[in-house]
């Protein structure tokens, strides 16, 4: 689920992008990739028990 | 003989990084149907990681050559080479199995930890030629076709991802390892 949703808002990043605007482009993009870095360390500590 | 302008040269270098991802993420749905290889949420966190180096490049395309756009390429890489080395780490124990088909000897995973970080070597590189940055309020978008072009390409990639991920995991969290399309096969 949670990777759909960055797909998705990495999707109006992209609309936005090519429609000129930047700054919304910009802010969708840096919050994509913040839900993508907490999946990942999500999927790293909970996923297979990892003990970091 | 006729002298390119710099900028011509980094847009087309920008141009062939981001075909480049494109032919990556293409090679990826090749695997996914062709061999019926389907993606674990390692690898479509990956994917994500190759979308976002692309949106990088797109960005330089479309508002011109900027330091800040070339650091969300390399950060999009950093992302994308640490999800890989994560997949790599699972697997490189001897007996511990692999995912997927490799390709010329090695696996997606690895492919995708080298693109990663060529793409760092690569776009650290562009980010030191200074002379590429002009003023925010020049005219952009030098190859306006091309870019349009590639924001429709981008745009069905990311669609047809979507597409993908919902036939696969419907609105749930996608298995660790998925077998069969959910929405295709109800009953598993």
């Amino acid at each position: 689920m949670i990777l759909l949703i960055i797909f998705v808002i990495l999707l109006a990043a992209t609309v936005f992008a090519w429609f000129n605007q930047r700054k919304i482009a910009f802010t969708l993009f840096i919050i994509t990739l913040l839900i993508s870095i907490v999946n990942f360390i999500q999927d790293m500590t909970t996923r297979l028990n990892l003990q970091l | 003989m006729k002298k390119i302008p710099l900028i011509d040269v980094m847009e087309g270098l920008n141009i062939l990084e981001v075909l480049g991802i494109f032919l990556t993420l293409l090679m990826a749905f090749v695997f996914q149907f062709v061999l019926n290889e389907l993606p674990c949420p390692l690898c479509l966190l990956q994917r994500i990681g190759f979308f976002s180096m692309a949106f990088g490049f797109l960005l330089n395309l479309r508002f011109g050559l900027r330091p800040s756009h070339y650091a969300l390429v390399i950060l999009a890489a950093l992302f994308t080479s640490f999800v890989a080395l994560r997949q790599i780490a699972l697997h490189v124990v001897p007996g511990t199995g692999t995912y997927g088909t490799p390709f010329l000897g090695l696996h997606l995973y690895t492919w995708s930890f080298i693109v990663s970080m060529c793409v760092i070597v690569f776009t650290t590189i562009f980010l030191g030629v200074d002379r590429q940055y002009q003023p925010p309020s020049t005219k952009n978008m030098h190859y306006p076709k091309l870019t349009h072009t590639l924001f429709v390409m981008m745009a069905i990639l990311i669609i047809a991802n979507i597409i993908s991920l919902i036939v696969m995991c419907g609105f749930h969290e996608c298995p660790e390892n998925p077998t069969s399309y959910k929405l295709t096969t109800p009953n598993e």
